[in-house]
């Protein structure tokens, strides 16, 4: 006789006792329904606010929530200190998000909905915000401001997506590039002038390795986001970065890219000859500058906040300071810091636009220099902020000549321990391969990147 | 009367349970509702909700599209997935075999209640009650080169001759987490097995004492065989927790030189959250569920035929 199996005499004895299982109808219903409950919060373009009405951000009033990062913590509790003092009507609750996680947490907050009045994400990631329509359209309110044509232009276009302005530069750091003057003079070289080219570079470099204890430069040769900051900007001198075109079908652009291969060729140089520090190749930044700054070495591709920040004042007499050479003359310098924006959504955006606004007022800027960021207009060069900022100064002058990485891929192109950025620097400098090897494999994971992300 | 008695007693003894009215299954219903509602909603509800982000694109900021399984598709040709995933078994199989067998080692040391073993016990518990990210961020000082005591001893013993960057080699810099990962789970391998030795009748050594057997063979033909299953718990767990392992490459190493030490976690983490590429993270983390829960069920295969 053929019984029926154990599972089907279990279940047919449940249903005689009037106890149903879940039938796979019932199961797929579920699954449906949480599919259908999930899927309703996937529109993520939230709900702008209309910044042409009449009287917008005249009458502001109320709490607004404004994020920033640890890095720029004091910066923005200064200012948000000033804004309370100026005002009464508007009260900032501050939150400081730990470094690199700005862009998650933004993310996620607009996905649920509950967004901040105003967010200062680092700049090399606003580009992911302003080309995914997360922030609210400021075109019309940052061309009324008086200041607009002084505006920091790199910074102004990393907050620009197709025509439209979605935040308003607030703070900037540079690189740049440090010279010892006191050793230049020892050198026999002009301590006023500091390389103009990758030739003089070189020479310089290897001039200052003739005194006896000290390494012609010192470089970093393994954080990517400090070689993006001090290394690229030579190429960049000629506008040739190692990607190109417009947001979100960017293309590869390594091969054929001579500046960035002759960049890649001076450095090897430098390593070659032993007129860099010892020990470049294993340097992650923990000890950046350090060298340059107990007076060992000519030459230091730095940050001005790091050098500033951290220099006996007597040594800040010695400086000389310029932005990056090209392989043949012209210059360039990043610019990073943050752009201030509004996020769709955001509950009080006529406050959050006044207080964005107040930023941008030449007192706040003259401020913010005091604590090591480079202001945002070009226009407090004609305040006596040369004279209270002189090392300020040539990065303040070739402002717009600077570049603030245009992508919405900085972070997997050059910022990571697996960017192509790199491997392709590290590579080049401290292998032996050579460099057609190292460029073509280099346009292949640029490319590959790309293509990855962009899909 | 005196008759109907122990017809009833029988009855009483031999009588099969009452079947489950509808009455008393609602009942039963209405009591484990409210355990199920929270299963529903923290365990099945998120896991369908998962399957259906890993069928879009869900970029996190921005417009969600249906994708079918592409995301699947294309897991399968990314080669620095596959990648990780091979990096990923192989530290786990040599960190778990490394755990157990520390483990085991010090739990002989310890299972005695000699002096001093208090002491032991509490010392190698101590950096498992710390925990990994305590350490790893300890490690990434002491590991540098220079500055840190790793290089210090190696140059002052003369053992190198110069600094080293440890983690600038992904060889050295798997072998030194992997070190790092006995020195702190091994305390947990060792107080499970201390408890199970410890409650091997000592008549049993005794015996196999009696019979010839010496110091070895008393510990391989009497205390592992009686420890199998707690030897057995130790190496799923251990397998399974390095499977998942991200704290300590995510502080140490970040998953480099290059993609290195990227394990398979990172490599999910960074997609979902550097990339913002939620919806094909999500994917990914499925295939790691499958590879894992098959790993698993071979396992416990395995253990059950021994």
């Amino acid at each position: 006789m053929m019984y029926p199996p154990p599972s089907l005499q279990r279940a047919q004895k449940r249903r005689a006792d009037g106890i149903s299982n879940p039938s796979r109808r019932s199961i797929l219903t579920l699954g449906a329904a949480a599919a259908a409950l999930g899927l309703t919060g996937c529109s993520a373009v939230l709900p702008e606010a209309n910044v042409t009405a009449a009287g917008f951000g005249k009458n502001p009033s109320g709490t607004i929530r404004f994020w920033c990062r640890s890095t720029a913590f004091k910066p923005a509790q200064l200012i948000v200190d000033k804004y309370h003092q100026a005002q009464q009507a508007v009260r900032i609750q501050l939150t400081v998000l730990p470094e690199g996680q700005m862009t998650t947490k933004l993310a996620t907050s607009i996905r649920s909905g509950a967004v901040p009045d105003v967010v200062a994400p680092d700049s090399v990631t606003s580009p992911v915000f302003t080309t995914r329509e997360a922030f609210t359209d400021l075109t019309s309110l940052v061309a009324e401001l008086p200041y607009a044509a002084h505006l920091n232009k790199p910074l102004l276009d990393v907050a620009s997506y197709e025509g439209k302005i979605y935040g308003l530069p607030a703070l900037s750091n540079v690189s740049q590039l440090f010279w010892n003057k006191e050793l230049y003079a020892k050198a026999g070289l002009d301590p006023e002038r500091g390389p103009a080219n990758f030739a003089e570079y070189l020479e310089h470099a290897t001039a200052l390795q003739g005194i006896d204890g000290v390494s012609g430069v010192t470089f970093t040769g393994n954080s990517a986001g400090i070689l993006g900051y001090v290394i690229q900007p030579h190429f960049w001198a000629d506008q040739s970065p190692f990607y190109d075109g417009p947001l979100g079908r960017q293309q590869a652009a390594v091969l054929g890219n001579d500046p960035l291969r002759r960049t890649l060729e001076l450095y090897r140089e430098l390593h070659r000859k032993g007129l860099s520090q010892p020990g470049s190749a294993a340097d992650s930044g923990a000890a950046w500058g350090q060298d340059f700054l107990a007076g060992t070495v000519g030459l230091f591709p730095g940050s001005y906040d790091l050098v500033v920040g951290s220099a006996k004042p007597e040594f800040l007499d010695k400086l000389g300071v310029s932005a990056f050479p090209g392989p043949d003359g012209n210059f360039s310098q990043f610019s990073g810091g943050a752009v201030l924006s509004i996020p769709r959504g955001a509950p009080n955006p006529e406050a959050a636009w006044d207080f964005i606004r107040f930023v941008g007022e030449l007192e706040q800027q003259s401020e913010l220099a005091a604590l090591g960021w480079y202001p945002v207009r070009s226009d407090i060069l004609e305040t006596d902020f040369s004279g209270k900022f002189p090392l300020m100064v040539p990065g303040m002058e070739r402002m717009n000549d600077g570049f603030a990485a245009p992508t919405t891929l900085y972070t997997q192109l050059t910022n990571t321990v697996q960017s192509p950025w790199l491997a392709m620097f590290r590579e080049a400098v401290f292998g032996q391969e050579a460099m057609e090897d190292i460029l073509y494999r280099g346009h292949q994971e640029t490319a590959r990147v790309l293509k990855v992300n962009q899909a | 009367m005196t008759t109907a008695t122990p017809s009833l007693s029988r009855d009483k003894r031999t009588r099969a349970p009452r079947p489950a009215s509808r009455r008393d299954s609602y009942t039963g219903m209405l009591m484990l509702a409210p355990a199920m509602l929270l299963v529903v909603a923290f365990v099945i509800f998120p896991l369908l909700f998962a399957v259906v982000i890993s069928l879009t694109n869900w970029p996190l900021v921005g417009d969600v599209e249906f994708t079918g399984v592409e995301n699947y598709l294309t897991a399968f040709t990314d080669t620095t997935f596959w990648g990780s995933i091979l990096y990923t078994l192989l530290f786990a199989v040599v960190s778990t075999v490394l755990g157990v067998v520390v483990g085991y080692l010090l739990a002989v040391l310890v299972r005695s209640n000699r002096r001093g073993a208090g002491l032991i016990r509490t010392a190698v518990f101590l950096p498992y009650v710390i925990g990994i990210t305590s350490f790893s961020f300890v490690a990434l000082l002491e590991f540098r080169p220079d500055s840190g005591v790793l290089d210090q001893i190696l140059l002052a013993l003369g053992i190198t001759s110069a600094p080293t960057p440890w983690l600038l080699d992904a060889t050295s810099a798997t072998v030194l987490i992997v070190l790092l990962g006995a020195y702190v789970g091994s305390g947990f391998a060792m107080i499970i097995l201390m408890s199970g030795m410890q409650g091997i009748p000592d008549e049993l050594y005794e015996s196999a004492q009696i019979d010839g057997a010496g110091r070895w063979q008393q510990e391989l033909l009497v205390t592992v065989p009686l420890v199998k299953r707690y030897l057995g718990l130790l190496t799923v767990m251990g397998f399974i927790g390095a499977i998942l392992a991200f704290t300590q490459f995510f502080i140490i190493t970040g998953g480099g030189p290059g993609t290195g030490t990227l394990t398979v976690m990172l490599y999910v983490y960074n997609k979902a959250f550097g990339d913002l590429q939620v919806g094909y993270a999500t994917a990914l983390s499925f295939v790691v569920v499958i590879i894992a829960a098959i790993l698993t069920l071979i396992q416990f295969r395995v253990m059950r035929e021994d």
